[in-house]
């Protein structure tokens, strides 16, 4: 990267992301958001954008396992650093319980928040396999869904814990 | 919307971040945290830094420890890491949950408490206002009027971070860091009631980190009102700590709001009203008298008369937090 300290020009960059275990190499020509990377650039379009100012939590992605919302973060501030997107979530050939759930509840109407949710969820119980009806709302309150009512989200969730003890 | 083109640079110490914006005009850059803040207001175009520094890769302002009966936190912590650290503390309760109720997970993943300190003030012409509707640049973007005090001559945004009242209630001090030197400054201090210049520190100025003195008879609560219980912000937010005698009588009590005015701020007359008295018996009236006199800016439809009714409840309920045990 080169800079004229007073004048500002267009950046042009490689970027090496990690992306579901998958290195990436990107050229950037300017700052971008981590989500118009994941979209634009890698082809990985379950990440949505929704506001696009860090309030529906559909651009949700995972850093190091927690959950952060990619349209607020520069790809270059996770250079390296492993990132979970929905596309990292399912095995090969084999849906995650919590994927699984939210189909079986019938959780999914129109679907553009449901990446989002499926990697807070993936986040809570990674951290707390038995979590409370409280503590589930918690961890999808970053996370707006404007079709379902988040009724048969939570039951979803409450559902996959039970599947994830029978495994 | 796009990002304009602009620099970003990552430096390892603060000298080199203060070296480098010496060569920028204060309106030309910003120190950035967790971006979740600044970010927003780029894709809205509010504003167009043509430099960003990021503050995560400055060694050193990310940690937080006990030392010394205080607790220091670096500024560069995230809420999620304050909240982690300062939950099983009594005294701590009021920041802990303040860090807790911030937005939603996702943003206190990645929020840092300095941010929240120095979070921008709000207001819906400027923040939800951002397309060309007929309305005139208010004073915030660069014009003349108010168009929430028609009659204003300076701009009444509202601040709005969680955590603020907390560190208040708390004594806690901030630690600035500048180009000519470092300096601190209690939280009490740090905020003037403009809507635009609510911060007392220069722009090439960071808080390096927050220092809390640490009191093992204290305790202390936030609570807080707002149109949902995650993403949105206080519309108010009370936080409250005291150090009971015989488990009621407050021997000492510090009580700072947020959300009601351009600047988070102690209510010194509430204080000066519960101190020394039985927290179980508070005299309704004489609240009533003081919220009265308390000047609040109506912002989104919210009449005065809502948010000093909203500013009892909460005050009801923190001390309900803080006397469980009180009978009603």
């Amino acid at each position: 990267m080169t800079f004229s300290l007073k004048g500002v020009i267009e950046i042009a960059k490689i970027l090496r992301l990690m992306v579901n275990g998958v290195g990436y190499q990107v050229s950037i020509e300017s700052h971008v958001t981590l989500l118009e990377i994941l979209r634009d650039q890698l082809g990985l379009m379950g990440t949505k954008e929704g506001c696009d100012g860090g309030e529906c939590g559909a651009c949700t992605v995972l850093l190091y396992g927690q959950p952060v919302l990619s349209c607020l973060i520069l790809a270059e501030d996770v250079e390296g650093k492993p990132i979970t997107t929905i596309e990292g979530v399912a095995k090969p050939n084999q849906l995650d319980p919590v994927q699984e759930a939210l189909l079986q509840e019938g959780a999914v109407q129109c679907g553009f928040c449901t990446p989002g949710i499926v990697l807070s969820v993936k986040a809570l119980l990674n951290r707390n396999p038995h979590p409370a009806i409280g503590e589930i709302k918690e961890a999808l309150s970053g996370n707006l869904c404007r079709c379902t009512g988040y009724f048969k989200i939570i039951k979803a969730v409450q559902r996959a814990v039970e599947m994830k003890k029978g495994l | 919307m796009k990002l304009k083109p602009f620099v970003y640079y990552h430096p390892a110490a603060l000298k080199k971040a203060f070296q480098f914006v010496s060569a920028y005009e204060p309106n030309e850059y910003l120190f950035v945290g967790g971006g979740t803040d600044v970010l927003v207001r780029m894709r809205q175009k509010l504003i167009q830094p043509r430099v960003i520094i990021d503050l995560k890769t400055i060694q050193g302002l990310k940690d937080i420890k006990i030392q010394d009966n205080y607790m220091t936190i670096g500024s560069v912590a995230t809420l999620e890491e304050v909240t982690n650290f300062s939950t099983s503390r009594n005294q701590l309760a009021a920041l802990a949950t303040a860090c807790k109720r911030v937005a939603g997970p996702q943003v206190r993943n990645m929020g840092t408490i300095g941010g929240n300190v120095c979070l921008e003030t709000r207001c819906s012409y400027y923040n939800q206002m951002v397309w060309p509707g007929g309305f005139e640049p208010c004073f915030k973007r660069g014009g003349t009027l108010c168009h929430v005090m028609r009659r204003g001559k300076s701009c009444y945004a509202l601040f709005c971070g969680d955590t603020p009242p907390a560190l208040m209630v708390l004594n806690a001090v901030l630690c600035l860091a500048g180009p000519n030197g470092s300096r601190e400054i209690p939280v009490n201090d740090f905020y003037s009631n403009d809507g635009i210049n609510h911060l007392n520190k220069e722009p090439q100025e960071i808080i390096t980190k927050i220092k809390i003195p640490l009191n093992k008879k204290v305790k202390s609560t936030y609570a807080r009102s707002s149109e949902r219980q995650a993403i949105d912000f206080p519309d108010p937010g009370v936080a409250m700590a005291v150090d009971l005698e015989a488990g009621r009588i407050a021997r000492e009590v510090y009580v700072a709001v947020t959300g009601l005015l351009s600047k988070p701020m102690r209510l010194k007359s509430i204080e000066d009203m519960l101190r020394g008295t039985d927290l179980r018996r508070i005299n309704s009236q004489k609240l009533d008298d003081y919220l009265k006199k308390l000047k609040v800016i109506p912002h989104q439809g919210r009449s005065p008369w809502y948010k000093k009714h909203m500013l009892k409840v909460l005050i009801d309920r923190a001390i309900g937090d803080i006397l469980p045990e009180r009978s009603d």
